[in-house]
């Protein structure tokens, strides 16, 4: 019986936008769509394969994002993200972090 | 692949997207490559007869009767803080086995904020490590013999919101609440369900003078002598108890 496993994870350095510098992962290959709904905002990271090391970077897609407009179009879209399943969708990880 | 997601966990996403500033749905249905794995994103159809997920005895159909079309789980992104919050509510429902909500749940993946993404198992009350993508979305399994039913989903909702389990077991486990009506609380009249209680009894020792049965049933015989204790009186005979016929038997309308 195949327990729980280990699911396959895209990860590598983020290039551009709020992640810059930072380690992405992706459940999804073709990247993640990185929200914060506090702020309104939302980027679209695309994974690529990083030619220098063999494995993968994700390249924010505009630095400045979308506005994230929380009417019932812009939820159904979010929604439909996480359905299509190409596409992680990923909480910004700082909401409710200390800034001081 | 026909896997479904069924209404009743999908909707949780609001709930927790509004009890969560971070929140944000990410998935119920896996992929195709999720669909190689198997488990609780993707419907029993859809996957080997021998996978975790379908074998145990709140997940087996056949023999259980439910849906062999529904995914059984839900995946919701947040950051870190609240991430430790939402985590630490659903291993406190886990830790307490008294809990009544955990019969819903199989298990749960989150991340207290150190160390690695755990899984906590409500059937084998085991915890162990998980896959490190835990620890920004956290992976609620539902028992598929629940996958539709509402009362699981109140209970994840009300496990997200971090009700206590006094107030769950208040709300919906306890016997419905018994109502009384004294006199005077309310109009009284004919009904399909007749109405009933004290207020009818009341009313029947009132006006009935041993003509009608004083059995707290507002039914056509009451109906009758409230008409006849109408025209007595020179009320519109209409065999509704308004608050003017409450004020006419001495009593002050409480409504």
């Amino acid at each position: 019986m195949t327990e729980p496993d280990e699911a396959p994870i895209w990860n590598g350095p983020c290039v551009g936008g709020p992640l810059d510098g930072l380690d992405g992962s992706s459940r999804y290959e073709r990247g993640f769509l990185l929200v914060d709904r506090p702020a309104g905002k939302a980027w679209i990271y695309d994974c690529h394969p990083e030619t220098l090391n063999g494995g993968y970077q994700f390249i924010v897609r505009v630095a400045e994002g979308m506005d994230l407009i929380e009417d019932e179009d812009a939820v159904k879209n979010r929604y439909r993200a996480a359905d299509e399943q190409e596409f992680d969708v990923i909480a910004a990880p700082w909401i409710g972090e200390d800034k001081s | 692949m026909t896997t479904l997601a069924p209404v009743t966990i999908k909707s949780v996403v609001p709930v927790w997207e509004d009890e969560y500033s971070s929140a944000v749905f990410s998935g119920i249905v896996g992929d195709l490559a999720h669909r190689k794995r198997g488990g609780y994103h993707i419907s029993i159809q859809d996957q080997s007869a021998s996978n975790f997920s379908v074998v145990r005895a709140d997940d087996a159909a056949p023999p259980g009767d439910w849906s062999r079309k529904d995914a059984s789980a839900l995946d919701m992104s947040m950051s870190k803080t609240d991430m430790v919050t939402s985590t630490r509510r659903w291993v406190a429902v886990w830790a307490d086995k008294s809990d009544p909500r955990r019969k819903y749940f199989n298990a749960v993946n989150g991340w207290l904020g150190s160390g690695d993404a755990k899984r906590w198992d409500f059937v084998k009350n085991t915890v162990q490590t998980s896959t490190n993508d835990h620890q920004w979305h956290q992976h609620s399994e539902w028992r598929r013999r629940y996958a539709n039913d509402p009362k699981a989903a109140r209970a994840a909702m009300s496990i997200t919101k971090g009700e206590s389990k006094a107030t769950w077991i208040a709300r919906e486990e306890g016997p419905p609440p018994v109502v009384t009506y004294k006199p005077a609380s309310r109009d009284l009249s004919l009904r399909i369900p007749h109405l009933e209680g004290p207020d009818v009894l009341f009313l029947q020792q009132y006006i009935g003078g041993g003509k009608i049965k004083v059995d707290g049933d507002f039914g056509p015989a009451t109906e009758a002598r409230v008409k006849w204790y109408q025209n007595m009186r020179g009320l519109q005979a209409t065999g509704r108890v308004d608050r003017r016929m409450w004020q006419e038997m001495g009593i002050t309308p409480q409504y």
